[in-house]
């Protein structure tokens, strides 16, 4: 009984390794998850680059208009103390 | 490589078996080629030549599997020594379960555990490294 009994199990064995194998084995969806992420992850850090730089624009801008707003309360200033 | 370390140990072990089994026929009464022996019919040459041609193929696939190329094929190549190397394994469990070696010397179950588990362990890596290389989402499975 064991003689053929051994063959049997290991054969059930190996078939079901294959089984496994094939169900649990999509090692290229794999792969093409992996560069869906990486091509992600690209996409957010340009994201990411270009809030920034309009961020520093805007800082940049914000400056320039407290600059001629603190320009225009001077010219106002002066203008009032002229009219007197 | 290290990923097919046990695919290798079982190349290179059955390949020294079937170099063996050349020379003589002796080794066929080994604990765990016995059972593989029995179902070459105990013809020393069909045994070492079994031996070789799945290895071979055992070789053929991991080249393929390396490739990253027909892994199914690669699969297929590879599983005609994990058969072999569990009906090694088996053969080991055999002796331990009966307290006697193939060629029929009687010892006690630790002493045949002791010295067969090399072949039983090396039969359950080989085939968790099998499942771990060709249905790697057994294991680690993204969400």
């Amino acid at each position: 009984l064991e003689a053929y009994l051994i063959p049997i199990v290991a054969l059930l064995v190996s078939v079901c390794t294959i089984i496994l194998s094939v169900s649990f084995g999509n090692r290229k969806v794999d792969i093409n998850y992996v560069q869906q992420l990486r091509s992600r992850i690209v996409a957010l850090q340009a994201t990411l680059k270009a809030v920034r730089l309009s961020e520093l624009k805007l800082k940049n801008e914000l400056d320039e208009l407290k600059q001629k707003n603190l320009d225009l309360l001077q010219k106002i200033a002066e203008h009032k103390k002229g009219g007197s | 490589m290290i990923k097919q370390l046990f695919t290798w140990y079982g190349f290179i072990l059955h390949m020294v078996w079937a170099l063996g089994l050349y020379l003589s026929p002796s080794p066929m009464l080994a604990t765990p080629l016995n059972y593989f022996a029995r179902l070459m019919s105990y013809d020393q040459y069909l045994t070492a030549t079994g031996l070789i041609v799945v290895s071979l193929f055992c070789a053929i696939g991991v080249i393929l599997d390396q490739k990253k190329q027909h892994e199914f094929i690669a699969l297929l190549c590879v599983i005609p020594q994990q058969f072999v190397m569990l009906v090694c394994a088996f053969g080991s469990v055999m002796s331990i379960v009966n307290s006697h070696y193939a060629d029929g010397v009687f010892r006690n179950q630790a002493f045949i555990l002791a010295d067969q588990f090399p072949f039983i362990i090396a039969a359950v890596m080989y085939t968790i490294s099998i499942l771990k290389n060709f249905g790697n989402n057994l294991f680690w499975k993204h969400t």
